[in-house]
């Protein structure tokens, strides 16, 4: 048992509360994670039902706040490195890996209904089953470290490496903006469209929720009737 | 602060907020947002406080070292400020099972903690296998307009529609809206 604790002491390496810049920097994540809990909270994005409901098509919260991201974020973060304040940080692009993890991902996203940051934030809001969820992802991480990493099947699958590239660098396209004005544009029609269709489905979702109100009184008025008779 | 107050921001700022959160991410820490590497921190933390013999010869956790880092905090950070906000306006409620669940597959809570883990152990393995989650490979692999993150967008809505109709047979329609 104290050996259990020393080792637990082990992981603790007391140079990462030091400063607040750097990748290491514990501070620096705390910061950013806590503006992230709030702006995700904020937007009612850790909540089962907008989830599910995605998926459902019944509500297009997570659209709505997606495609902005995707279309500011996306400028911001081309803008300012152009200037030389950020650099990029590119993941590495396996095609089959990502086609069939994304697959597998989206899957237990229906089920659970958390994906990882929005379970951290729906356990922030008091939702017990996210906390099981949590539990889960640290079970499939360690399963997929235990049991798939290394093996024969995962040297076939991730055959296909094309490293860190851009899509301006596999067309050799000579400027980057090209790419990211027709991202925009597209995006800006599409979050014109799937607002305008959102706020529909809100009213008529809205009309049925008084009618069924309505009809369900109705309908225990009858039953009680009923009982009396009998 | 009255603004802090209200139970939801209009969508479109909320995601203008993100994208100013991403990019501090990038200003501030040089890397970019992600969530999962954390889970697999936290396991590998785990497996080498229970078997620290058996850890070492795991190839896979030499790129996770034991020690809490960055990824982690992000964790402890989205918790906090979650809880932060919903209290701050109200909205914080201990609940087991989500409306919508109750609708469709009933009230039971082990039925819902049951395939709460079970669809969290599938996260977990498929964002291990895709090298990140919906905030590490998604997000910030579109922003930055890398191939990785347009496939990974695409399968998932794929993968995401075709286990809700198996899921939850399409015959349960749900007339309610979180």
């Amino acid at each position: 048992m104290d050996a259990m604790l020393m080792r637990l002491k082990d992981t603790f390496d007391p140079s990462t509360i030091e400063a607040i810049k750097g990748p290491a920097s514990l501070y620096g994540g705390l910061i950013v994670g806590f503006l992230l809990g709030i702006v995700l909270q904020k937007g009612r994005l850790g909540k089962y039902d907008v989830v599910s409901g995605m998926f459902r098509m019944q509500d297009f919260t997570f659209w709505r706040v997606g495609t902005p991201l995707l279309m500011f974020g996306m400028v911001f973060i081309y803008f300012f490195k152009d200037i030389g304040v950020v650099e990029l940080y590119l993941p590495r692009t396996v095609i089959l890996n990502q086609l069939f993890g994304g697959v597998l991902f989206g899957a237990g996203l229906a089920i659970a209904g958390y994906c990882p940051a929005i379970a951290a934030c729906a356990l922030g809001e008091g939702a017990i089953d996210a906390f099981v969820t949590m539990a889960g992802i640290v079970g499939g991480s360690i399963l997929y470290a235990e049991m798939y990493d290394g093996s024969k099947l995962d040297r076939i699958v991730s055959f296909i490496d094309l490293g860190r590239v851009t899509f301006p660098e596999i067309f050799l396209v000579f400027n980057h903006w090209f790419f990211i004005m027709a991202f925009v544009f597209m995006c800006a029609m599409f979050l014109l469209g799937i607002s305008m269709y959102d706020e529909f489905l809100r009213a008529s979702f809205a009309l049925i929720d008084k009618v069924g109100e309505k009809l369900g009184s109705a309908k225990t008025v009858i039953v009680e009737r009923r009982k009396q008779k009998r | 602060m009255g603004y802090l107050k209200r139970k939801h921001w209009w969508p479109f700022i909320v995601g203008i907020l993100f994208a100013l959160v991403e990019l501090l991410s990038f200003y501030l820490s040089k890397r970019p947002l992600g969530s999962s590497r954390g889970y697999a921190v936290i396991g590998s933390i785990i497996e080498y406080v229970l078997f620290p013999e058996h850890a070492k010869t795991v190839s896979y956790w030499s790129a996770y070292e034991p020690a809490i880092e960055w990824t982690v905090a992000v964790l402890v950070g989205i918790v906090s400020g979650s809880m932060f906000s919903s209290v701050y306006s109200g909205e914080f409620k201990f609940h087991v099972v989500p409306q919508m669940w109750k609708t469709c597959k009933g009230p039971s809570v082990s039925k819902r903690l049951f395939w709460a883990f079970i669809g969290g152990v599938m996260i977990g393995f498929g964002s291990r296998l895709a090298m990140g989650c919906t905030l590490g490979m998604l997000i910030s692999g579109v922003i930055q307009l890398t191939p990785a993150g347009f496939i990974f967008m695409m399968s998932l809505w794929m993968g995401g529609m075709l286990m809700t109709v198996l899921f939850y047979n399409l015959k349960t329609v749900t007339f309610h809206r979180g």
